[in-house]
């Protein structure tokens, strides 16, 4: 995509500088922003003065210090299980600035080898107008059914599945250490608390320190037992108590959806 | 009998309804868009500028399917609106039946010339291997609009496309209101609206054009 001039940074040397947070319930990935004040970054990403200046009177101290002090920008980011944000600034013209945009997505199984996206674009609603029009392009040409980046992401996990499926991925132990040492000690330290405001634990460059955090609680939510839900009874006054099995459901009419999966029910308690 | 007045359906050209004012016009990117408009009944189809309009669509489905996108860029005006609103299911009268502020392509010539970049890096997946496409073209009617240098036309388009040995193919269906400009290096693409048939696109993305 930098080929192509949709994105100004070089090469992937500003993700590749930048670093991952896991805050327990999600994370997420920034890029390193050049030397500068507050300010100063938030316009190098493409936001006017005037929204810099709302959002510093919105966001927390520590939040503010992520980027003015710290100098990172919250790229993509995940709340487990299957929420996302991208936050992202391409070049919408034939001019080196560029163009914020916030995409929210929801990653929604359905079978074990199909996941239908929902992918909604964001904007602040008080931004001026000019910019949530060219925010609107940016996010059409990144993400979305046509988005270029999304395009191209989306092949690959399609052949990643396709190949995880395969004869020889049954036969073949993947020692994937996502991270970790032989000794379990991590690759790279964690980033110190004067070097990431932000939350959670954070590590430079790149790494799969918040996937295997991920997968961590996915195992654990897997090997949990199943948990009896509440339901309300439409029409009804009083809470009744149903099986997760759908054994007695009196008060739940038959179009009800099935009995919520493992990732859910975690997500429930989350 | 109804008082109420009919509802904008988005099929172009039905019968009330002015497509470039209900998408064109009022899409978040196309307020610059040229703004010609049909005048009067569909030409015969031994007119001459219906003869033009449907060679020129149909050289531009072959085109696409021919994936030859450099030439078919040159094919578009430096103004062009490309436009693909996201159809949404609603009750008769709604009112509506696109998402309101959104679409799948809302391109200008730079957006489009940037996709059409992408197609020669190495990294596009998405046509490496190359998909197998045909683009069925049918139901062309032409009218004339308020100047000698603009037609529109009407279109159906029916997308296959197959990728690979194993996966079965996708078709997308659309209607298409064009609107075609003469100039000096021959007639031109001035702006285009998609009415896809899909609400939820089935196919895998949209890494073609309509």
């Amino acid at each position: 995509m930098v080929e192509i001039g949709l994105f100004r940074e070089p090469k992937a040397e500003k993700r590749k500088d930048g670093c991952t947070y896991w805050a327990g319930n999600g994370g997420g990935t920034t890029y390193k922003l050049p030397p500068g004040g507050l300010d100063e970054r938030f316009r190098y990403v493409g936001y006017p003065q005037e929204m810099v200046d709302r959002m510093k009177e919105v966001l927390s101290a520590d939040q503010l210090r992520v980027v003015g002090d710290d100098g990172f920008m919250i790229s993509a980011a995940s709340v487990y299980p299957n929420l996302s944000f991208v936050h992202n600034w391409p070049k919408v013209a034939d001019t080196d600035a560029v163009l914020p945009f916030i995409s929210v997505r929801q990653w929604q199984p359905i079978s074990e080898d199909e996941t239908e996206v929902l992918s909604w674009f964001a904007v602040d609603a008080e931004a001026p107008e000019e910019f949530k029009a060219l925010s609107y392009k940016a996010y059409l040409m990144c993400f979305g059914s046509t988005g270029m980046f999304e395009q191209d992401d989306v092949e690959n996990w399609v052949s990643l599945t396709n190949t995880a499926a395969g004869s020889m991925a049954r036969r073949l132990l993947l020692n994937s250490r996502m991270g970790l040492l032989e000794d379990g000690t991590e690759v790279v330290p964690a980033l110190g608390p004067e070097q990431f405001h932000g939350p959670g634990v954070a590590h430079t460059g790149y790494g799969e320190y918040n996937q295997r955090e991920l997968l961590n609680r996915w195992a654990d939510d897997i090997e949990r037992p199943v948990q009896r839900a509440s339901m309300l009874e439409v029409g009804g006054s009083r809470q009744v108590e149903v099986s997760q099995e759908g054994a007695a459901r009196p008060a739940v009419p038959a179009s009800d959806p099935p009995a919520s999966d493992a990732g859910t029910t975690a997500g429930a308690q989350a | 009998m109804s008082t109420t007045p009919p509802t904008p359906v988005s099929t172009p050209a039905a019968p009330g309804v002015d497509p470039v004012q209900l998408h064109s016009e009022r899409s978040v990117l196309g307020r610059t868009a040229p703004r010609q408009t049909r005048v009067g009944r569909t030409l015969p189809f031994s007119d001459e500028r219906h003869l033009l309009a449907h060679q020129w669509l149909v050289d531009e489905a072959w085109m696409l399917d021919a994936q030859a996108y450099e030439d078919w860029l040159d094919l578009l005006t430096d103004d062009i609106h490309y436009l693909m609103p996201v159809r949404v299911t609603t009750a008769l009268g709604a009112g509506y039946d696109t998402s309101p502020g959104m679409a799948h392509f809302d391109e200008d010539k730079y957006s489009l010339s940037r996709r059409v970049a992408r197609f020669q890096t190495e990294h596009a997946w998405t046509e490496d291997p190359p998909s197998r496409l045909r683009h069925h073209l049918s139901n062309v009617r032409t009218f004339a609009t308020g100047d000698r240098d603009h037609l529109v036309v009407d279109s159906a388009t029916l997308l296959f496309r197959n990728r690979g040995d194993v996966r079965e193919g996708a078709f997308v269906s659309a209607g298409r209101e064009d609107l075609l400009r003469r100039t000096p290096d021959g007639w031109k693409l001035a702006r285009r609206t998609i009415m896809v048939d899909d609400a939820v696109i089935r196919m895998q993305n949209l890494a073609i054009f309509l």
